[in-house]
């Protein structure tokens, strides 16, 4: 009997910004939709454990796509990208969100990100926060500067190599060895992308002054971090946090920046955490 | 003598035999490191070893360099930075070199191209020290 995954994989077409997106996207579970964005230069396998735990997937309709340019979602079909650098911006990122949950007809998700997934989150609870149940940022900073630098596409350094290098000790030693490797070997397949995500990352994403105008009344956002993660360290996104009101904070023991992809039964325990406080938080929100 | 969880430490020479070893003996380097040619000088603050690696092998460690002594790039942190990174369980902040040049004082001077396109083999290096230990 071949052994199949019960995620299940799918295309399906959005427009944004005129372009337009054939976007891959996993799905396995039932109920309320989690929607789930992938760290930079990488792909919606940093999901898989989540797509595979029964324990999440009997209550929440897990949905992980690949942002365009990453993984199996190509750069857009109705556009000449070869003649144009990709940069990705805030303002993009959030409608491609916006748009894909459009063309599945989900209404109110759970957005969970990492990394600049993470960043993105903040960004769709200051600016679209009515179209989320809540939002969980992984490893997300308010402001992330510096990273947006030529060595990311500078041929004498084989970006190739350079990017998943790079990633290795932003991820706690403690994780296991393959769910490492791994982590190296899908960003190894985004490297091309990478550059243009960190404009995101570094340089169009900048909440420092908008935080305190971010409602978590209207969409809950329960921030977590890794001890081991040092681009988002746990003491750093705690102080941000302090400033979006009624903002939850959970510190995740010996984990990286990567905690689904690099040690999901490790993880699992602190998002179910994040989870429950999501539930307490709509109860108490719809009273 | 080192105490459990701690990093061992020796005399610079020992500790390049050491080193020598167990980078030409790690299935990682072994396996992706075909290309591995540059030097690069370990600056551990007390004591200083040039690492010159010439596709994927130890080509010689120079300990102590003088000045004339060139290399591609450069790894610099005080003593204590470099034993945390050494200890089998380093903590937060001292698992890796960018890690460690976000949060502690490890800078990286030189060439950053060369290092960049080495640096899954140098950071197998760095986690090698785990291993190896670290020179007094």
């Amino acid at each position: 009997m071949a052994k199949h995954s019960q995620a299940i994989g799918r295309y399906v077409t959005i427009q944004v910004d005129e372009l337009e997106y054939e976007v891959f996207y996993l799905r396995n579970g039932q109920g309320e939709p989690l929607v789930c964005q992938h760290g930079a230069g990488s792909h919606n396998h940093q999901w898989r454990g989540l797509l595979e735990d029964s324990e999440i997937t009997r209550r929440y309709d897990v949905i992980a796509y690949d942002l365009a340019y990453h993984g199996k979602s190509d750069p857009p079909a109705n556009h000449k990208w070869w003649e144009n650098e990709y940069r990705l911006t805030a303002d993009h990122f959030s409608k491609f969100v916006l748009r894909f949950c459009d063309a599945l007809n989900i209404e109110r998700p759970i957005f969970m990100g990492a990394s600049f997934g993470g960043n993105l989150a903040l960004q769709l609870a200051r600016y679209h926060g009515e179209r989320f149940r809540a939002v969980l940022p992984i490893g997300a900073m308010d402001y992330s500067p510096g990273f947006h630098q030529e060595i990311w596409r500078d041929p004498r350094a084989n970006p190739a190599h350079a990017f998943p290098a790079a990633l290795w000790d932003s991820m706690a030693p403690q994780s296991p060895e393959r769910d490492r490797w791994l982590a190296l070997h899908h960003a190894s397949q985004g490297a091309a992308a990478f550059h243009g995500d960190l404009y995101f990352y570094s340089v169009d994403h900048d909440l420092r002054d908008e935080l305190h105008n971010i409602d978590s009344r209207t969409c809950p956002i329960v921030l977590m971090s890794g001890t081991y993660d040092y681009l988002a360290p746990p003491e750093a996104v705690e102080n941000f946090a302090r400033k979006i009101p009624g903002s939850v904070f959970i510190e995740m023991d010996g984990l990286g920046h990567l905690p689904m992809a690099e040690n999901y039964p490790a993880f699992r325990r602190y998002l179910l955490e994040a989870l429950k406080v999501v539930e307490h938080k709509s109860r108490v929100g719809a009273v | 003598m080192a105490g459990l969880g701690e990093a061992l430490e020796m005399q610079v020479t020992e500790w390049a035999g050491r080193f020598s070893s167990a980078s030409d003996a790690d299935p990682v380097i072994a396996a992706s490191g075909q290309g591995f040619s540059c030097s690069y000088l370990l600056d551990m603050g007390s004591s200083r070893a040039l690492i010159k690696m010439v596709e994927g092998r130890v080509h010689r460690i120079t300990p102590d360099p003088g000045p004339m002594d060139g290399y591609d790039f450069a790894l610099r942190a005080c003593a204590a930075t470099w034993r945390e990174m050494a200890r089998p369980a380093p903590e937060p902040g001292c698992q890796g070199l960018f890690a460690a040049s976000a949060t502690r004082d490890m800078r990286i001077e030189g060439d950053i191209a060369v290092l960049m396109r080495n640096l899954g083999c140098v950071t197998r290096q760095v986690e090698l020290l785990r291993q190896v230990g670290v020179p007094q």
